[in-house]
């Protein structure tokens, strides 16, 4: 069967920091994503399920005053909505306790708002990139990683490229590993992986061997750099992952 | 390392520029010839064409080849002077000639520039700082950031600036 837009899917890794110390990278994580529209106002985060659902969320995001706050243990309701005790400027992370294989849980901005994040069966984890990265006396640059996976059961991405299309803060690369199916680990987040080649928005690159086998990974490095004593942002960046199929 | 295998390496992932496509002053009009006498040049078997050969264009069709009145001496300079594909696709919609121009444009948006950044990324060092270069072919500005490789210090391909080996016996 054709690959679908649906089948290609960049999933989040083992090991995401949210310090600088802490070991970045690593293999894929499947149910886990880089997938979190942020909101467009201060608000509680809802979360219904579709379904009997008892399974508890944790949440961890920014205040309006800048501070991070965590809700630990907020139990879903079922098709009940459920919202936050805190209001958030921002969500840093969304975890489920536990996976699902029959239940959809969606998160909202506010009761009956606009969908941020969609965790389908199976999935536990959404999460942004460069949580709690600031900028410095000096250039501080970053790394973190993702993967592009082609979930297709049968057919290879042909040609297959991944490209930075959108970043309207200017401040991100991308570069793709030499090598597909990696699991390789950087010490920490400030620590450049070996032999990754960053390019922006105005290059597009092939994934290596040029094709992606079904079932196939592609690791994708997240360079971000934040200028001497620069101002405060809360941006987005959009990959493109894409290819041919018969 | 020697330079030669880092260029190897970096060239394991193909990078092409994204900017705006653009061609030659005398395959843009070869490629407008080519668009306004589809019953020679059909849009689909000049797409392929270009695709597996940029360089093996269709003859233009000038002059008494073709019925296109509009196509005359002053409109052939005006796409003599366009910095780009797209350009040459404005300027037939400006004249009212909006299948040529459909055409145009779809091939200046399905190939981009498509300049080879390896190259660009080869020239430079492999010192891991991020570098600003004009893209030769269409212009875009292209940011990257190179892998360090530590080239040998013997290699005559080593650039200036790229870091060699770390010295084991070295203090630092």
């Amino acid at each position: 069967m054709s690959i679908v837009a649906s089948d290609l899917i960049f999933f989040s890794v083992a090991s995401v920091p949210t310090d600088d110390v802490s070991t970045t990278g690593g293999a894929i994580d499947l149910t886990s994503r880089v997938a979190l529209t942020q909101f467009g106002a201060n608000a509680k985060l809802a979360l219904v399920s579709d379904g009997a659902d008892a399974r508890t969320v944790a949440i961890v995001g920014r205040l309006a005053d800048g501070t991070v706050a965590t809700e630990a243990a907020l139990a879903l309701n079922g098709v009940t909505e459920v919202l936050s005790v805190n209001t958030y400027e921002r969500i840093l992370s969304i975890t489920l306790s536990a996976g699902s294989g029959t239940r959809t849980v969606t998160a909202k901005q506010g009761s009956g708002g606009s969908t941020v994040a969609t965790f389908p069966v199976n999935d536990i984890k959404r999460h942004i990139q460069f949580q709690r990265s600031t900028s410095e006396s000096g250039t501080a640059t970053r790394y973190e990683k993702q993967f592009g996976k082609n979930t297709n059961g049968a057919n290879a991405l042909l040609n297959a490229q991944v490209t930075l299309t959108a970043d309207p803060a200017a401040n991100i690369q991308i570069g793709l590993a030499t090598a597909v199916n990696d699991t390789v680990t950087v010490a920490n987040r400030k620590t450049a992986p070996s032999s990754v080649t960053f390019v922006d928005d105005g290059v597009a690159q092939s994934v290596p061997g040029t094709d992606l086998a079904s079932g196939g990974t592609i690791g994708t490095w997240i360079q971000q750099i934040l200028s001497a004593n620069a101002a405060a942002t809360r941006s987005t960046f959009t990959l493109q992952f894409a290819g041919a199929t018969t | 390392m020697k330079r030669s295998e880092a260029v190897a390496q970096i060239r394991s992932v193909e990078r092409r520029c994204r900017g705006p496509h653009v061609m030659t002053v005398a395959a843009a009009v070869t490629l407008l010839a080519a668009a306004i006498d589809r019953d020679r040049a059909t849009k689909a078997s000049f797409l392929a064409d270009k695709e597996n050969d940029p360089d093996a264009l269709p003859a233009p069709l000038m002059g008494d080849d073709h019925d296109a009145p509009w196509f005359d001496e002053a409109f052939e300079k005006t796409l003599l002077g366009c910095a780009s594909t797209r350009d040459v696709a404005t300027a037939l919609l400006e004249i009212g000639q909006n299948p040529a121009a459909a055409f145009v444009d779809t091939v200046a948006r399905g190939k981009g520039c498509g300049f080879d950044v390896n190259a660009l990324i080869a020239a430079g060092p492999f010192n891991g700082e991020p570098a600003n270069v004009a893209c030769p072919k269409c212009k875009t500005v292209i940011r990257f950031t190179p892998a360090i490789y530590e080239i040998d210090l013997d290699d005559p391909q080593r650039h200036s600036g790229d870091p060699g080996p770390i010295d084991p016996t070295s203090e630092v």
